[in-house]
């Protein structure tokens, strides 16, 4: 089931109404069964894994919280539950690419295989559900958290179904207590997550899907000039953002409808100057997750310098290798790290701390970076590393502008501008809300363009999400 | 010197936008009459744009640039009202009555249509044809004497010569045919058949319109839904298909209401062929695979309930517009003939011929028609060559001719 369909408006329109009259321990009852439902409409074989990794998680956090003096008890508790989450993704998500990988080597050194690939399916958002699961024993562990008191509450916090399957990743700290705490509904937060459920749909429904036609056509195409590979790569890099901050907008809107406020994962990312001012707006609860549960296990900065740069790197390389199992991911991953890397060495003699990125130049290293950006984003799309050389040798050597470049350069743009309108109000203010303070005028034109748009350009198919294969 | 604030509250920097940029409304204004008086037609037909910049000081030009004037105007008034009051949302749902009352007239439909047919692919028949029947709706029916009207699928739209036709017999011919009109199909397209009393409504039917239909056709019905029709579909439609066909059932009612999502699929040629114009090729009926599709067709026939609904809706519908129906049995190539097609058109036969005898219009069957069509008068399984096209058209002009 996913939100841009017919049988999720049904769906939240039943679970709505009942939630609204319910007072709030069966909220959360509602909640849970509703969760377990929305994720069981897709293969309802998978809630057992989820119910699982529920059930481990809290027990492990009740051994945590409640043995505060034996380290050993609690080190053995954190142990189990990291392990049976990570065995639970590493199976499901990784077995068949280093069962492949290793077949390959054997075979290259002349070795006989002795792996062999197997039919798993993979379930949706398991990464997320995953690491948000994995947060809240690390956060107990570290004594930033108490482990919740009902299995019904953490139960709902695991499965709480609008960030299910795509995020935000959630932090135990943050959502918990809404859980396990009485929620208020106010008319603020039904307005404003009006808007974020309906800018949402327009981004995903409108935008990124179709974009993805634009997309496809040129990434599965045997041949494709420079010109349409590049502007391919430029329509991906729409795509996915407003595939991605499509669902999360959704997401927290519909959070917000149920007195529950989800934390902000994208944040204009394509505004960003530099790497770190990148990580710091594109899938804001995947890069604080890595940030603060491997980046800083691994020694974060306090290693010197090397071994910050090292961090970094594998940190990115991990974060790669989370998006999906494929060298393509793992390329991409790097390439970020070392775009981060590279950042933070020249950061540290040329950029004063605590400085604002401002002055003339600013646009210029906004799309600048955003070329970067793409770069990173071939790899990330690309079927094969062999189609990264061949489309970047494209750009380069047979750039061959044509009608039908010229044709997707105006789909791209006239598909693009309400995007760009509303993310430079955004910008400008500094909030990403700005819409929604407008005067009458702007606000009425823009409430009515968005719904003709979708009227009449929104893909009605109930399209997945690019997301939920991670 | 104070350092500026990094950011502006969105009142103060619509403010300074209306301020600093009040000249881009009105020039807007003219652009747009511009376009909308040369330019614009060229794009709708695919054609090289040619821009005469003389006439952004026309009349047309000066009165569009004031009413942009009037949009800075009434933006700047805006902003004094208070937020809490729900006039955005009440003003966002005046824009929208206005744009869908905007894309339902003459003014806006005869570009549409015009623009999305000159996108289209070579193979896009049907989408063709609803261009062609919403351009004449758009044009409206002249005021003409009692016209033969021809409903049906691709048998009639290729069996028939309609110009032949209009020559052979004193009525003028509108054509309704369309690729794939089963009888449930052309009950969805009524409210684009413009029946007056006296017509004749002409119609190609047999077994092979009556069976293995699509049970919910959502996606061709959409062009044509409308609210006059679409109880009337619901009713033949039977009980169990509406509820497993229930999102295209909304589906449905939401283009019946709405313009903007009755023609979306047309909308979208226009975005992804912004600039390119369409293949215009010459509409070939003949399937690439003869033999697979002979094979296909000597399949199992799966009789529909809901189409043989439909045309009794249909023709009691046209009758009560004291419009008279002429049902022509249709045919097959003899090649896919097989005891089980035999036995389903003598019952379609009996049938139709039977309901059209009871007080609807004239059935001329088969045997009646005597039109002695040999293997050279078949293009494909289904269709007619013009040597068929030919002798079924002058059977038809001699029925039409009939007081």
């Amino acid at each position: 089931m996913v939100f841009n369909s017919l049988v999720f408006l049904v769906f939240f329109v039943v679970v709505y109404g009942l939630y609204r009259a319910l007072p709030h321990r069966g909220q959360n009852l509602l909640l849970l069964v509703s969760s377990y439902f929305f994720y069981g409409w897709w293969d309802w074989r998978f809630l057992s894994l989820i119910f699982i990794s529920t059930a481990i998680d809290y027990v492990a956090g009740r051994v945590i919280g409640s043995s505060g003096a034996d380290p050993r008890r609690r080190r053995i508790a954190l142990a189990v539950s990291m392990t049976s989450n990570l065995t639970i993704l590493g199976f499901f998500k990784y077995f068949n690419f280093f069962a492949d990988n290793l077949a390959a080597l054997l075979q290259l050194v002349g070795l006989p295989t002795f792996v062999r690939h197997l039919d798993i399916i993979l379930p949706v958002g398991i990464s997320f559900y995953t690491f948000q699961a994995m947060s809240y024993t690390l956060d107990i562990y570290r004594g930033h958290l108490r482990p919740a008191r009902s299995f019904l509450d953490f139960a709902t916090f695991v499965s709480f179904f609008p960030q299910l399957v795509a995020g935000p990743i959630e932090r135990a700290s943050h959502l918990l207590p809404q859980i396990e705490n009485p929620r208020t509904v106010t008319r603020a937060g039904i307005e404003s997550g009006l808007w974020l459920i309906f800018w949402g749909l327009f981004k995903k429904c409108v935008i990124a899907d179709n974009l993805a036609i634009l997309v496809d056509g040129v990434f599965g195409a045997e041949t494709a000039t420079g010109a349409t590979s590049l502007l391919a790569l430029y329509a991906f890099a729409f795509q996915i953002l407003c595939d991605f901050s499509g669902y999360s907008d959704m997401a927290r809107g519909l959070a917000r409808w149920m007195g529950v406020e989800l934390m902000v994962n994208f944040n204009n990312p394509y505004f960003a100057v530099n790497p770190k001012d990148f990580w710091a707006r594109w899938h804001i609860s995947l890069s604080s997750w890595l940030r603060d549960y491997l980046y800083i296990t691994l020694g974060g900065n306090r290693r010197g310098r090397r071994r910050t740069y090292v961090n970094l790197a594998l940190t990115m390389l991990l974060g790669g290798l989370w998006h999906g199992a494929a060298w393509t991911f793992v390329a991409w991953g790097a390439f970020h790290g070392a775009m981060l890397v590279v950042y933070h060495a020249w950061a540290e003699k040329h950029v004063p701390k605590g400085a604002v990125d401002s002055g003339r130049w600013l646009w210029l290293r906004r799309i600048a970076f955003f070329h970067l950006v793409c770069l990173g984003w071939l790899f990330f799309r690309a079927n094969s590393m062999g189609q990264v050389g061949q489309m970047l040798t494209n750009v380069f050597t047979n750039f061959a502008w044509d009608a039908a470049a010229g044709n997707m350069l105006a789909t791209l743009v006239l598909l693009c501008l309400p995007l760009w309108a509303v993310q430079i109000l955004q910008v400008k203010t500094g909030t990403l809300m700005a819409p929604t303070q407008l005067s009458l005028v702007p606000r009425a034109a823009l409430y009515a363009t968005l719904v003709l748009l979708l009227l009449a350009l929104g893909n009605t198919g109930g399209g997945a999400f690019i997301y939920f294969q991670f | 010197m104070p350092t500026p604030p990094l950011h502006s509250s969105v009142p103060e920097l619509e403010r300074a936008f209306l301020r600093k940029a009040w000249w881009l409304f009105p020039a807007l204004g003219a652009l747009a009459a511009l376009a909308v008086g040369g330019p614009f037609w060229a794009w709708v037909d695919g054609q090289p744009l040619a821009i005469r910049w003389a006439q952004l000081f026309s009349l047309r030009a000066g009165a569009a640039a004031l009413a942009g004037l009037a949009v800075w105007a009434v933006w700047f008034w805006g902003l004094r009202l208070r937020r809490a009051k729900p006039w955005a949302l009440l003003l966002a749902a005046g824009m929208l009555v206005g744009a869908e009352m905007l894309l339902r007239s003459p003014l806006a439909q005869t570009p549409l249509w015009l623009a999305a047919r000159a996108r289209l692919d070579a193979g896009q028949h049907f989408m063709r044809e609803v261009c062609y029947v919403r351009l004449e709706e758009a044009a409206g029916r002249a005021d003409d004497p009692p016209a033969a009207i021809l409903v049906g699928s691709s048998q009639m739209l290729h069996g028939v010569n309609v110009g032949k036709l209009a020559a052979l017999q004193p009525r003028p011919v509108i054509r309704r045919a369309m690729f794939g009109m089963a009888p449930l199909k052309a009950l969805a397209m009524r409210a684009y058949v413009p029946f007056r009393p006296g017509d004749v409504c002409a119609m190609y039917l047999s077994e092979f319109d009556f069976t293995n239909q699509e049970p919910f056709p959502f996606d061709w019905f959409r062009p044509y839904a409308s609210w006059r029709t679409l109880p009337d579909v619901m009713r033949c439609v039977p009980k169990s298909t509406a509820i497993r066909e229930w999102r295209h059932i909304v589906d449905f009612a939401l283009a019946a209401t709405t313009e903007w999502w009755r023609a979306r699929d047309f909308i979208r040629p226009l975005v992804f062929r912004f600039w390119l114009g369409g293949a215009r090729a010459d509409v070939e009926a003949a399937p690439a695979d003869l033999a697979a599709a002979a094979a296909k067709a000597r399949g199992a026939l799966r009789f529909s309930d809901a189409d043989w609904n439909a045309f009794r809706r249909y023709a009691d519908l046209a009758t009560a517009q004291d419009v008279k129906l002429l049902v022509f049995e249709g045919d097959v190539n003899p090649a896919i003939y097989s005891a089980e097609r035999t036995q389903a058109k003598e019952a379609t036969r009996e049938k139709v011929s039977a309901f059209v005898a009871a007080g609807h219009g004239r059935y001329v069957s088969l045997a009646e028609q005597a039109l002695d069509l040999g293997p050279e008068d078949w293009l494909d399984m289904t269709h007619l060559t013009p040597s068929g096209n030919d002798k079924l058209t002058r059977r038809l002009a001699q029925e039409l001719a009939q007081p």
